[in-house]
């Protein structure tokens, strides 16, 4: 067995045992129990920080921050590490303060910060899949101009028409506005890679560059229904939307550890 | 130093910035791309060969986006093509 088999099969056991300890918490008696509901929000986190500390290693094979590559890796590693801690903070207002967690409250930091970390790794791969050198048609710059302007669009008329500002919290509007339009604008930057580096994409990287994109996609469906449960008041602890963010973690570990595969192939000499 | 490994240094430096140090580890699988210390080379044999099998070693990796990188890295030389011929994957 590899030393990758084996980051590979914790991982997935990592998984499974969240999974069914999800499982047991939606469907037995077990989770009525609001601590053992709040005991798996503080702890499935581990996923994520699993996944940062596993890609900040691959990273650096990459090259680290010296490569475009590398830096990418590093920046979805320390987006993983972001969500993990704003898990855990506010797992601390919940279950260490036993009170309603404030917004925005240092957890926000971890939420909303992974998000620029996310939108620089994933410019970071559009550079390395050669997006850069299909913006010189004309179709594909309307595209590269249409698709964020679709994305925004949608998040505001889902999330922020007829919003009431309180210009007393000007941070709470900050965060509004930020949460939706930020990942709107990830989201946006992974479909862009994927629609205009398809036609010049190819070799060994390709399908672990569309694994990638494919975990920002679920992390993204995750943030989206996130914002859409609260907006709707319908959002619960330990519910679909926290899965769906361990499914997110999960499947970009697996992306990241993907990309890993690649670089011992290389050094194996067997590309 | 003449064009052709001029041209071989900028490729895989180039590479490197995208993959990193790994650029190197491809180079070194490349056929007439000779190293003689850890990041200088000399091209044994047909010139345009060698960035030839350069630059399909490394279109492994990425496919045409290697090839158009590599294309980049070597635009100055081809805007002045004395004693340089264009390798066709290159063109």
């Amino acid at each position: 067995m590899t030393k990758l088999g084996i980051t590979t099969k914790v991982t997935v056991l990592l998984f499974l045992l969240l999974t069914g300890w999800w499982l047991l918490l939606r469907l037995t008696p077990i989770g009525e129990d609001s601590f053992q509901n709040e005991l798996f929000s503080a702890s499935y986190g581990v996923m994520a920080l699993w996944g940062g500390l596993l890609g900040w290693r691959i990273s650096k094979k990459w090259g680290g921050v010296k490569s475009i590559l590398g830096r990418s890796i590093v920046f979805f590693a320390l987006g993983l590490l972001a969500q993990e801690f704003g898990q855990l903070i506010y797992s601390f207002y919940s279950l260490y303060l036993g009170v309603e967690i404030p917004y925005p409250s240092l957890g926000d930091l971890g939420f909303f910060g992974s998000i620029p970390l996310y939108i620089y790794a994933v410019w970071l791969l559009s550079r390395a899949s050669g997006v850069s050198f299909t913006l010189k048609d004309g179709w594909n710059k309307l595209i590269a101009i249409l698709v964020p302007a679709g994305m925004l669009y949608l998040s505001y008329y889902m999330f922020l028409s007829g919003y009431e500002f309180d210009f007393s919290s000007p941070l709470t509007i900050a965060l509004d506005f930020g949460y939706p339009f930020g990942q709107a604008i990830y989201i946006s930057v992974a479909l862009l890679t994927y629609l205009l580096s398809k036609k010049l994409l190819g070799g060994l990287m390709k399908n672990r560059i569309l694994f990638v994109l494919f975990a920002l996609l679920i992390q993204y469906l995750a943030d989206f229904t996130f914002l859409y449960m609260v907006s709707r008041d319908i959002w619960d602890t330990a519910g679909i939307n926290e899965f769906m963010y361990l499914l997110s973690y999960f499947v970009m570990t697996l992306a990241l550890i993907s990309l890993n595969n690649a670089f011992n192939k290389i050094k194996n000499a067997s590309l | 130093m003449d064009k052709y490994t001029e041209a071989a240094i900028k490729i895989i430096k180039e590479q490197e910035s995208v993959i990193g140090p790994v650029a190197f580890d491809l180079a070194k699988r490349a056929g007439g791309i000779n190293f003689v210390s850890e990041r200088d080379v000399t091209i044994q044999g047909d010139p345009q060969n060698a960035l030839n099998n350069l630059v399909v070693q490394y279109s492994q990796l990425f496919g045409r986006t290697s090839v158009e990188v590599s294309k980049k890295a070597i635009r100055y030389l081809v805007s002045s093509p004395e004693g340089f011929t264009v390798p066709d994957i290159l063109k």
